[in-house]
């Protein structure tokens, strides 16, 4: 079955103000229907603009920025910006040097994500264990203690006292703004796990920037083969839109 | 004046005073995502790979070579898979994907074309992003809704060839229908790399365009017709049922680089018992060497050998490594000799019958094999080394006074050790690794009624040599 549809540019929901300066929306979607943007206000204009300036104008905007629910969310205001954003930066080359059994190794990596009109990421890191050619090492598939003289290569995205590597999730400017977290298998302090392309942090809502600080150990047993270990991990952040 | 808001900026202002009064009369409008389209919701792009396709430097500071389609490392041949769940009640007959720097100002626009600069997602000369390799290729569209856990709903769709940041995909000319598809169903491309079917990511330099930051977008539009859906390139107003844009981007990668240092811990020693007693030392969980003197004494009280029995002697070698290659065990050395050169003839196993030989009192012979019921020790019986195969048979009646018979220990020697070296026990790739093997070597002595009276001696030299 085939047909087109056409809708109108035009679809009017009842919504109640609530105080000056604040809206509440009950619903602003429907099956067939996602508002992302909305404004409350006197008027305005896009594109202002003389022979040499365009600006943006709102008047008597009554508000301005993110509303939500458990389930919806939405930017309010006359200037909030139409365009998607993800945007992830990603800073950490660790070298553990020469590895031994009675010691930990460890470092870590910063990354940075934000996205904006989004209903969420899903933050994922891809890529082997340390590795030479005939041996990757162990990694624990639960979060486990740091063990010196047991093979493990874990990470975790939280601070840790033991070893001290590490530092929380820092919500940027505050966690009014940004809502990134850990997940839960790498959100314990003191315990680390590594699973190629699982999901390490995630938000579930459109979110400010979120500094994640990745921190990585590594310890080796006496039969661990010599060799040198390398590995690249991939960061890939999918948004959801 | 109130301007609608439309994310394609499609809709036409009000008046001033028509808005004033809309906006007394109902507080808040809002716009659908498309005049045109319905949005693809709860829409996404999982890559297989985030890293720049010209970042190919390992953290050891060498250049990947080889690297498999779709690994985490290879910024060359990235894999590309897209959820989306469509709004509309239309079998789909055809998709387009265009990969553009912005959300929007896509589809004949312009937006998305090569430029001259670096820090542009096609990069200079088309050396940056590309979905080319795709021309021509057909791929799976599921229906994973429909699909459930039941028979795969779902069509073979052609890649049109096109423009190397426009995917056109048709259904293709074998199927009888379009994909089904009612509102609410999540849809999957799996764009999976191959060595001949890949995308490749932007240049490390598209980080640094001001707008993008290393993030591109990826509109999605989807069709009732594939020929509607082949007539949407350039198009301005394309004949599309849903759309929705998602996004990815380009990151450096984490670099991981450490070193395991090579280990050897090898050491012998001598059985000083008559009756084998194994190692003097257990392994223990450190492996502990061995650490008793290398002096052994065969024959009778007084050391001398009979042509009646046969006279045995024990000595033990223990090894960890953690070569991941394999490690050899050697014996190097000579038969038992007398200053003046006269020697007990050495068991051959290269003369016929080839292979080593039974102990035969009352005939002349030394030899020497790898003995695995000793207490205490692994090597023939649970250990990782492997024993050569002319020196596996130690255990067992060898003719000894007293032994019952019938004798089944076999043993071989070789002189020309002296100069090569003899295997008598390895490992090998990919099991290299010894946590901590110890062996027990037998030694058997026999002379006949015509050996040359004398003291024979001889120094067997014990060599562990692994390969890393």
């Amino acid at each position: 079955m085939g047909w087109k549809q056409t809708f109108t540019s035009l679809v009017l929901i009842a919504v109640s103000v609530i105080v000056m300066g604040g809206v509440a929306a009950a619903q602003s979607t429907s099956p067939n229907y996602r508002v992302d943007e909305y404004f409350f206000g006197s008027g305005g204009e896009l594109e202002a603009c003389s022979g040499d300036y365009c600006a943006k104008q709102s008047v008597g905007e009554l508000a301005a920025g993110r509303t939500a629910s458990a389930n919806y969310q939405a930017q309010v205001g006359f200037n909030t910006s139409d365009t998607p954003i993800l945007e992830v930066a990603v800073n950490g080359n660790i070298n553990f040097g020469e590895l031994a059994p009675n010691t930990t190794a460890t470092g870590v990596a910063n990354v940075q994500v934000r996205t904006y009109l989004s209903s969420g990421y899903n933050m994922i890191i891809a890529g082997s264990a340390p590795r030479i050619n005939s041996h990757t090492m162990a990694t624990p598939n639960m979060p486990t203690p740091s063990v010196p003289g047991t093979e493990q290569f874990g990470i975790n995205l939280v601070d840790n006292s033991s070893p001290d590597v590490g530092d929380d999730p820092e919500q940027v400017p505050d966690s009014s703004f940004s809502f990134g977290v850990p997940t839960a298998n790498y959100n314990i302090p003191d315990q680390f796990m590594y699973h190629d392309g699982a999901i390490v942090a995630s938000s579930n809502m459109s979110s400010g920037q979120t500094n994640y600080t990745i921190s990585f150990i590594a310890n080796i047993s006496k039969n661990t083969p010599a060799g040198k270990y390398t590995t690249d991990l991939s960061v890939i952040v999918v948004a959801a839109f | 004046m109130i301007q609608l808001k439309s994310v394609l900026d499609r809709v036409t202002p009000l008046g001033a005073a028509g808005a004033l009064l809309l906006s007394a009369a109902i507080p808040a409008i809002a716009l659908s995502r498309s005049a045109n389209a319905a949005p693809l919701t709860e829409r996404s792009l999982m890559v297989s790979s985030t890293i720049a396709n010209d970042d190919m430097t390992a953290p050891d500071g060498s250049t990947y070579t080889n690297l498999p389609a779709g690994d985490p490392r290879n910024g060359q041949k990235v894999s590309h898979t897209y959820r989306f769940k469509v709004s509309s009640d239309v079998d789909l007959e055809g998709f387009t994907i265009e990969y553009c720097e912005k959300a929007f100002d896509h589809v004949g626009v312009g937006a998305c074309v090569a430029s001259g600069g670096s820090d542009r997602l096609l990069g200079t000369g088309s050396n940056g992003f590309s979905a080319g390799a795709w021309d021509g290729q057909t791929v799976k569209v599921v229906n994973a809704t429909q699909t459930g856990g039941g028979p795969e709903v779902a069509r073979d769709f052609d890649v049109e060839a096109n423009t190397l940041n426009f995917l056109t995909l048709t259904l293709n000319s074998g199927e009888a229908d379009g994909l089904p598809a009612d509102p609410g169903d999540e849809i999957v491309i799996d764009f999976v790399a191959t060595d001949t079917e890949y995308f490749v990511n932007p240049l490390s330099t598209y980080k640094q365009n001001a707008d993008a930051k290393g993030t591109y977008f990826a509109h999605i539009e989807t069709f009732a017709t594939a020929a509607n859906a082949s007539a949407a390139f350039g198009a301005n107003d394309p004949d599309e049922v849903d759309d929705g844009t998602v996004t990815n981007n380009v990151t450096t990668g984490i670099g991981l680089y450490t070193r395991v240092q090579e280990t050897l811990n090898f050491s012998v020693e001598g059985e000083q018992n008559a009756t084998p007693n194994g190692p003097s030392v257990a392994a223990g969980s450190n492996c502990a060497p061995l650490t008793e003197s290398g002096q052994i004494k065969m024959g009778d009280t007084n050391y001398a050998l009979s042509t009646n029995y046969a006279y045995d002697a024990y000595s033990y070698f223990r090894l960890s490594t953690n070569s991941s290659n394999g490690v050899s065990v050697y014996y190097s050395g000579d038969t038992l000799k007398t200053s003046s050169g006269l020697d007990i003839d050495p068991i051959d196993p290269d003369a016929a019958p080839v292979g080593a030989k039974l102990s035969a009192p009352g005939n002349e012979q030394f030899g020497l094999a790898v003995d695995n019921s000793i207490v205490d020790t692994n090597v023939g019986n649970g250990g990782a080394l492997t024993i050569a195969s002319d020196y596996t048979d130690g255990a067992g009646d060898a003719g000894l006074e007293g032994d019952a018979g019938p004798i089944t220990a076999k043993f071989a020697f070789k002189t020309t050790s002296v100069t090569n070296p003899e295997v008598i026990a390895s490992t090998s790739a990919p099991n290299g690794v010894v946590r901590c093997d110890t062996g027990a070597v037998r030694y058997i002595a026999n002379i006949s009624p015509d050996t040359p009276a004398g003291i024979y001696q001889t120094k067997i030299n014990y060599i562990a040599s692994p390969k890393y």
